[in-house]
């Protein structure tokens, strides 16, 4: 069975055809080349393929891609504009927030929503909004600091 | 590579009626998507899933509300758990679901989760299942034939309450707490978030005096399903809490009483012992809490 479906991706309103037995991180990744949107465990354990929906991140292997009709979605794409990094990235970068890379846009998107809802954040609530990221390389340490700056530098407005 | 889930009919009902209508009609095997944190999983593991229809209920917004009214809290039972973790009245109320929300699975779990998803799922360590046992919660479903109001230990606890065909959960009702009342809620992991636990407690306590009024305890994780600790309920009532080797004999018969499972994260030896542990760690902290 496939449906269509109509939602917003990063800003663009768009539609498409999705098997109704497709994860929205599936269709993310082949239907709109969207890669950040990484899989990693693929059980909502690992935060790896996390992405913002209605404006509350989510784990994308846990939900139906035609779940996404009608919604509004934001993947770590749609946070750059026009081939500028957005703050938070710039932070992540500068702190050496990230070791071999691949839970980095999940940690970003996580991090990109928590500072939308709370731009001064303690480290235990940074702690707290990141344990649904899982980090391999263990570089938990560099990602904390990097959030603290991806503060500073948003309530800067630089 | 691509995830490949079994094939199955998708519907998404728009209202609740729709919804029902939907239900008591579809003849084949179904399955109601709520959140979808566990039942996406399930689907992962194709051997073990059965139905051939999704019905999607996560747009039913109109069950998605904590209210107070005369006497109890009423829950929707698409009330995401991170909602139940920033709700005012709940932290004022029962503050015990916005604990147990803050312990639960991760931020992103707790936005797609919903309290009504996770005890219908009937998981062994069910969370809100055991928080519904304590607090003497009243499940209400709903179907095109009308409205059944179920205890939530004889839909928990007994298992011979079950869901019918066509019916959804919509509501959860919660009495409103004695305000001398104690809870507390203790769930032992081998790691502390997004683990399946060895064990859960909850308890409720109340005092008049010094002695037991009243008190519940529900224990999850070690069998089967959650379930009351009745017998031991009854032998503490009226014991004077300054006896505190009198209230340790009765919480000691606890290992004796259950019959627990073995699996990856416990042996049912262990499980076992530790039911004694954290049902006294529970219950001393609801002792702590009652004023």
């Amino acid at each position: 069975m496939e449906k269509r479906i109509e939602f917003t991706l990063n800003g663009k309103k768009t539609e498409c055809i999705v098997p109704c037995n497709m994860t929205l991180l599936d269709m993310l990744r082949t239907k709109f080349r969207m890669i950040s949107v990484k899989k990693g465990c693929d059980s909502g354990d690992c935060g790896s393929c996390t992405v913002i929906v209605n404006n509350e991140p989510i784990c994308s292997c846990l939900m139906l891609a035609v779940q996404a009709d009608g919604k509004n979605v934001l993947t770590l794409e749609g946070v750059t504009s026009g081939g500028k990094l957005h703050p938070v990235q710039r932070a992540f970068l500068e702190n050496h927030g990230m070791q071999c890379g691949i839970c980095t846009p999940g940690f970003i998107i996580t991090t990109y929503s928590l500072i939308n809802k709370n731009p001064t954040p303690t480290i235990e609530e940074i702690r707290e909004a990141l344990e649904g990221n899982l980090c391999r390389c263990t570089g938990y340490s560099q990602i904390i600091e990097s959030v603290m700056k991806a503060s500073k530098l948003t309530s800067m407005k630089v | 590579m691509l995830t490949l889930l079994p094939k199955f009919e998708y519907y998404s009902p728009r209202t609740l009626e729709e919804a029902l209508e939907f239900l008591e009609k579809v003849k084949s095997s179904y399955r109601v998507l709520a959140g979808g944190t566990d039942l996406l999983l399930e689907m992962k593991h194709k051997l073990r899933y059965p139905a051939n229809t999704i019905v999607d209920i996560s747009k039913l917004n109109e069950l998605r509300y904590v209210k107070e009214k005369d006497g109890f809290i009423a829950i929707g039972s698409l009330t995401r758990i991170e909602d139940l973790k920033n709700s005012e009245i709940i932290r004022k109320r029962l503050p015990i679901l916005a604990e147990i929300a803050a312990e639960f699975g991760t931020w992103q779990i707790r936005n797609m989760a919903t309290i009504g998803g996770n005890v219908c799922n009937g998981s062994s360590s069910a969370d809100y299942s055991l928080a519904l046992l304590i607090l003497d919660a009243e499940l209400h479903f709903l179907s095109l034939k009308g409205e059944r109001r179920v205890k939530s230990e004889l839909f928990i606890n007994d298992g011979n309450e079950a869901i019918k065909p066509g019916e959804l959960l919509i509501e959860i009702t919660i009495p409103k707490l004695q305000s001398k009342a104690g809870t507390s809620f203790l769930k032992y992991e081998g790691r502390r978030v997004s683990s399946i636990p060895i064990l859960n407690v909850a308890c409720m306590l109340e005092l008049e005096d010094t002695f037991i009024k009243d008190v519940r305890i529900a224990l999850g994780g070690v069998e089967q399903l959650p379930r009351r600790l009745k017998p031991v309920e009854e032998k503490l009532k009226e014991l004077d809490v300054r006896d505190i080797d009198k209230v340790d004999r009765v919480l000691q018969t606890i290992p004796s009483l259950i019959n627990p499972r073995s699996g990856v994260v416990a042996s049912a030896e262990y499980r076992r012992a530790m039911s004694y542990v954290f049902v006294k760690r529970a219950l001393l902290q609801a002792l702590e809490r009652c004023s």
